[in-house]
Order: structure tokens, then C-alpha cells, then sequence
């Protein structure tokens, strides 16, 4: 790890809040960096200290121990401008006027760099047009905040840190109340923009999708935070050790969490196309069926695509039944295998 | 004062015209040019502090009126001329041509303001804080009434007709003070614009930004405590023009932007108070309507189109 490609590293650092009689400390002896270029994920339950950690990082409050530095200068030492042309931030609420275009928004990005009075030179103002367009939503420019998606005006926040021009863009669960396929469009947006050069450090409650995307996973636990690629994470059992419960449990070959079976019945399973053959056990496990090596004894079910259709097959015994959706196959077989 | 039958020309001619020994020129010079700067500064105070509390509350229903401010600046005035008015013998306009006036409305205004700055730091959701501002001006009332009851004969006179609020008690030899208040009060607004626009996102995103939000408060807080206290200490409380204007001028302009909204609340501030005024002396009637009532007509109906919006407000 050449020393020029640590953007940020920290140093011993301790967070928390103050108080009278002994402080709150949420983290402590954190010492973690961050490599130009990197996307990485924070992960850590309601009130780890996600978001503590995220506003240290930008000198919105201080450390109670330790230091941080942005590319070896400490950022208590940098100028308010100077830290604002080098880290942007995205906090979790999004607030603003209701007047306030997707335009005027990103506009002010170039806050760090303009003159008293706020005038945008054509500098600036080609900078904004670029930030747009490079988030697609140049065609909303002219939109009201009010007016448009959440997800579309989370796009907006991160065209107005592309603004900002800065190296570090910091982003505090910016997938947060936004629907599935938007979750994914901002992480893939955010991925993208380090592959373009940006470092981008995020916090997110969207565990698979943060496994997904991230070069580095940050994950807090018990006032420390374990780091390292999602896979390491993963083969080392960190995630698993944390996140696993009675309940759930990690499927460590995908990445998701799943109910952690309760088997009480058992059948065999044939099929010869495999994402069919995925599907449907994954109905069936849901369903309290384990499934087990071909046995005379316990129920078939066979799986064959015929044309366009799918057809779903169930011998028992004498029995031969015949369905054409998953769904069909649960309902009647319900209860009928011991 | 009253209506006089004066046509376009006539007030052309006597406006530019030297010094004459007419009551034509006299109504002109005196009575109606005074009125008419007073009414214009009045607007433009008002306006400009509603759009600044607007931005800083990131509220928009605070105002001067509505958040107590003038009420503020009230209880100040009614110390000087209630409380001390035995000092001044009842010479109201005497007193109310002071900077003593002047200074005990503009402290009036800022120490209400500071704690609801206080309260504001706390205390996030609109509805508390306007409850606030609501206890803050009956508060205020109870203890005006209370040193009104203790007050001699004229002074208390004179102080209920300073609370009706009126744009006509300004002389042209005062129009130097109210200028000596209102001036530095709008640089300070033009030195704030550009914080202004970040601020709207919030503090965290304002502070990223590299501002620096106790300075920024500060400014704003000053700047308000000035033009509000200034008008109040002349003109009394006047409601609804501060709340008012800078919602018409969001409208018209559809815009976020604080550089459009602060020039455009000025001379939209400045037009609507001189139409309150005209509207107010009853062309061609002999009586006067209290200013107070024309603007509250005026404004009403805005606070409560932007109650009836409150929904889509709270979604942002």
C-alpha cells in the first residue's frame, strides 16, 4: 500500500459524545484507512455509531481520542473551505425548500469555491451541467425538489458532491428509504464513480446489496469495527458471527440471509435445469420440506420445462400429480408428506 | 393628513418644486412624501426580515409578527414611553423621534429572538415553535396591559395608538433614523445570501459546506433585531407583511435561489405596504383605516394557503 493512496486514515480514533460525568463512547481505538478509489460500505446496527463516525470524518463534530487525517493533514487543521473542497457530505435527511430546483440544488456545490456574494462563474456553471449529466438527471434539472423521487433526489445530492469537485464523497445511508431497484441504482451510480477515480464511503442498513457493491466493508461490533473485503468478511465468519441469529442464518454461498431451517417433513428432488432447480427448493425448504437423496420411501418431485411451459411433478406411492406453478405444487401438497 | 384632492400633475409640479407657502405643498411635502418613504421602508424591513427567518427557522411560517419579534420590540416601546413616559412629560413625539426608542425596540426584537433562536436549536417541528412565538406575544401583551393599567392618561393614549400600528406619525426630520437602522440591517442580509442558500439543506449539509453556522446566526439575527425593532419602534407592529411577502415572491419566481428572493421581497415588500397605505387612507374618505387591519386582510389568506399546503411541507 503506497502512503500517496491513503486518502484517509484514522488514527486511534475514539467516538462518542460528551458528557458530565463520563463520556458516551460509541467506537474506540478505531484505526482504519481508506485507499483512493475504494467504495466502502459502513455497516453496523441502529445506534452503533454509523452516522457519529461518518460526521467525525467530515469535522461536523470531534473525536473524543485520536486524529483524523485527510491525506496526512489532520482535519481539525484544515480551513472549513479547504475541508469543503476535499470531502463531501450527504447526510441522512434530506432537507430543502420546497421551491428549490434539482438545478439550485447542485449549484450549490459549488459553495467552497465561489465569491461573497455567491456568483457562478461559467466555470462553474459548466461544472454543475457536467455533474448533471454524469447522474443522468440533466432532464430534471428544471424540477422541483418536491417533485420528484426519492431516489431521483438522491441522485441529485450526489450530482451536487460531484459539484463540490472533491476528492472523498461521504455519504450517510443514502439508500435509505428508496425502493429496491432505486437501492441498487444509487450503489451502482456510487460504484461507478470510484471506478472514475472518486473515493466513496457510505453507510447503509442494506447488508447483501452493501456485500455486493463495496470494495471494503466497515462493519461495527461491540465499539470496534472489523474491515476488510465483503468476502473476507464472509469467510472469516465476521458477518455470519454478528448478524446470525436463532432466526437467520447467512447462506454463505449467496451472500443473503436466510430463515434458518426448521425441517420436520423430507423429499427427494429432481431436476435437471439448475436455476429451476433452485427456485424450487428453495419453495420447498421455505415450505418445511428438507431435501434428501432419492429414497423409494419419501415423495418425488420433478421439475421439466416443456415448451414454454414448466411443469411441476409429485410421485407418491400410487399418487402422480401434475402442476404448472410452484405455487399449485405447495397449496396440494401441503401437509401430505411425512 | 386625511384625503386631499390633489391631481397627478399637481403632485409632479409640488413634488420637485422649492419651498412655497401652500397648503398644496405642505400637504405633499409633509404629510404625504414622509408617508409614503415610511410606508415603502416599512415594507422592505418587514419583508426582508420574514425571508431571513424563513430561511434560518427553514420554516415557512415564521415572521417578525407571527414568531413574537414585533411583539418584542413592542414590549421595549412600551417601557421607554409607559414606564418612563413621566421623564418625558408625554411628549410622545418627542419620544418617538428618539434613538432611545429606536434602541429599546431593536433590544425588545433581539432578546425575543434569541431565545426562540435558543428554543429553534432544540426544538425542530414547526408547530412547537409557533406555539412558541404565539405564548411569547400574549405573554408580552399580558405584561404591556399590565403597565398600561400603571400608565398615565396620555401616555397610555399614545401608546395604544402607536400599537395600531400607522405609517403617518413619521416625521421627514426621523426618516434619517429609521434610515440609520434599515441600511446597515440590509447589508447584513446581502452579506448573508449565499450562506443563505446552503442553509436551506440543512445544518450538517451547510456545514460541509464549510459554513460556519454560529457566525452565519449571528449575522441573520442581528440583521432582523435591527429592521424589525427599527419599523416597530415607529410604526408599531405591523402583521403579516413579513410572512407574507417572501411567499408571494417564491411564487412568482418558483425559485430557492436567496440573491432573486431578497431583491425581489424588497420592492415587492416596498409596493404592497405603499398600496396597504393607500388602500388604508380610503381615497376619497375622509377617515383612515389602522394600517394593521389592510395588511392582516392582505396577508391572511397567504398563511393560510401555506397551512392548507402544510401537508406536501412536511413530506420535505
Amino acid at each position: 500500500m503506497k502512503e500517496s493512496e491513503i486518502i484517509l486514515s484514522l488514527n486511534q480514533a475514539k467516538i462518542g459524545y460528551h458528557r458530565k460525568n463520563n463520556d458516551f463512547v460509541l467506537l474506540d481505538q478505531v484505526n482504519l484507512k481508506i485507499i483512493t478509489g475504494e467504495l466502502t460500505g459502513l455497516i453496523g446496527r441502529n445506534g452503533s455509531g454509523k452516522s457519529t463516525l461518518l460526521r467525525c470524518i467530515i469535522y461536523l463534530q470531534e473525536l473524543l481520542h485520536g486524529d483524523i487525517h485527510f491525506r496526512n493533514i489532520n482535519i481539525m487543521n484544515m480551513h472549513p473551505n479547504e475541508l469543503a473542497q476535499n470531502i463531501a457530505y450527504v447526510s441522512s435527511g434530506l432537507e430543502y425548500t420546497e421551491t428549490m430546483t434539482v438545478r439550485e440544488l447542485v449549484s450549490l456545490g459549488r459553495f467552497p469555491y465561489t465569491n461573497w456574494i455567491g456568483r457562478l462563474t461559467s466555470a462553474d456553471i459548466d461544472l454543475i451541467e457536467e455533474a448533471l449529466v454524469n447522474i443522468g438527471i440533466d432532464q430534471l434539472a428544471k424540477s422541483k425538489l418536491s417533485e420528484i423521487s426519492d431516489g431521483e433526489r438522491q441522485k441529485a445530492m450526489i450530482a451536487r458532491t460531484l459539484a463540490q469537485n472533491t476528492p472523498l464523497i461521504v455519504l450517510d445511508e443514502p439508500t435509505a428509504f428508496l425502493d429496491l431497484p432505486s437501492k441498487y441504482d444509487i450503489l451502482s451510480l456510487l460504484h461507478d464513480l470510484t471506478r472514475k477515480g472518486k473515493t466513496v464511503i457510505y453507510s447503509t442498513h442494506d447488508l447483501n446489496i452493501a456485500l455486493r457493491f463495496s470494495d471494503k466493508i466497515w462493519l461495527i461490533n461491540n465499539k470496534t469495527i472489523h474491515d476488510g473485503s465483503p468476502e473476507d468478511l464472509i469467510l472469516d465468519k465476521t458477518i455470519s458471527g454478528i448478524f446470525e441469529s436463532d432466526k437467520i442464518q447467512l447462506n454463505e454461498m449467496t451472500g443473503d440471509f436466510e430463515l434458518r431451517k426448521n425441517y420436520n417433513k423430507s423429499l427427494s428432488l429432481k431436476c435437471e435445469i439448475p436455476y429451476l432447480y433452485y427456485w424450487t427448493r428453495q419453495s420447498l425448504q421455505r415450505s418445511g420440506y428438507e431435501i434428501v437423496e432419492y429414497n423409494k420411501s419419501l415423495p418425488l418431485v420433478s421439475v421439466e420445462q416443456k415448451g414454454d411451459k414448466i411443469i411441476w411433478n409429485i410421485q407418491r406411492f400410487n399418487e402422480n400429480l401434475y402442476f404448472e406453478s410452484i405455487y399449485d405444487m405447495l397449496t396440494s401438497c401441503h401437509g401430505f408428506a411425512e | 393628513m386625511g384625503s386631499a384632492n390633489l391631481s397627478f400633475i399637481n403632485v409632479f409640479e409640488l413634488l420637485f418644486s422649492p419651498y412655497q407657502q401652500s397648503v398644496e405643498w405642505f400637504t405633499v411635502h409633509i404629510f404625504r412624501l414622509p408617508r409614503a418613504v415610511t410606508a415603502i421602508l416599512v415594507g422592505i424591513a418587514l419583508s426582508v426580515s420574514g425571508l431571513q427567518m424563513q430561511t434560518v427557522f427553514r420554516n415557512p411560517l415564521a415572521g417578525p409578527y407571527v414568531l413574537g419579534i414585533s411583539s418584542g420590540a413592542s414590549l421595549g416601546v412600551a417601557l421607554v414611553v409607559l414606564g418612563f413616559s413621566g421623564y418625558f412629560a408625554g411628549n410622545v413625539f418627542f419620544i418617538s423621534g428618539s434613538w432611545l426608542l429606536v434602541a429599546a425596540a431593536w433590544l425588545g426584537s433581539g432578546m425575543v429572538l434569541l431565545v426562540i433562536l435558543l428554543v429553534s436549536f432544540r426544538v425542530r417541528d414547526i408547530m412547537t415553535l409557533l406555539i412558541l412565538g404565539i405564548m411569547f406575544a400574549s405573554g408580552i401583551s399580558a405584561v404591556i396591559s399590565i403597565l398600561q393599567y400603571f400608565s398615565g392618561e396620555s401616555a397610555l393614549k399614545a401608546f395604544v395608538i402607536w400599537t395600531m400600528g400607522s405609517v403617518s406619525n413619521v416625521s421627514i426630520e426621523q426618516i434619517p433614523v429609521i434610515l440609520g437602522g434599515i441600511i446597515p440591517g440590509l447589508i447584513l442580509s446581502v452579506m448573508v445570501v449565499k450562506s443563505s442558500n446552503a442553509v436551506q439543506l440543512g445544518e450538517s449539509h451547510a456545514k460541509s459546506l464549510g459554513i460556519n453556522i454560529l457566525r452565519y446566526r449571528i449575522l441573520i439575527f442581528i440583521s432582523t433585531s435591527l429592521l424589525t425593532g427599527t419599523v416597530t419602534a415607529f410604526c408599531g407592529p405591523i402583521g403579516f407583511i413579513g410572512i407574507a411577502v417572501p411567499h408571494i415572491c417564491r411564487m412568482i419566481f418558483k425559485t430557492s435561489r436567496q440573491g432573486i428572493l431578497l431583491a425581489s421581497s424588497i420592492f415587492a415588500g416596498a409596493s404592497i405596504m405603499l398600496i396597504s397605505d393607500i388602500v388604508s387612507q380610503l381615497p376619497g374618505s375622509e377617515s383612515m383605516l389602522p394600517i394593521n387591519a389592510v395588511t392582516s386582510l392582505l396577508g391572511i389568506p397567504v398563511v393560510i394557503w401555506i397551512i392548507l399546503r402544510k401537508q406536501k411541507l412536511i413530506a420535505a
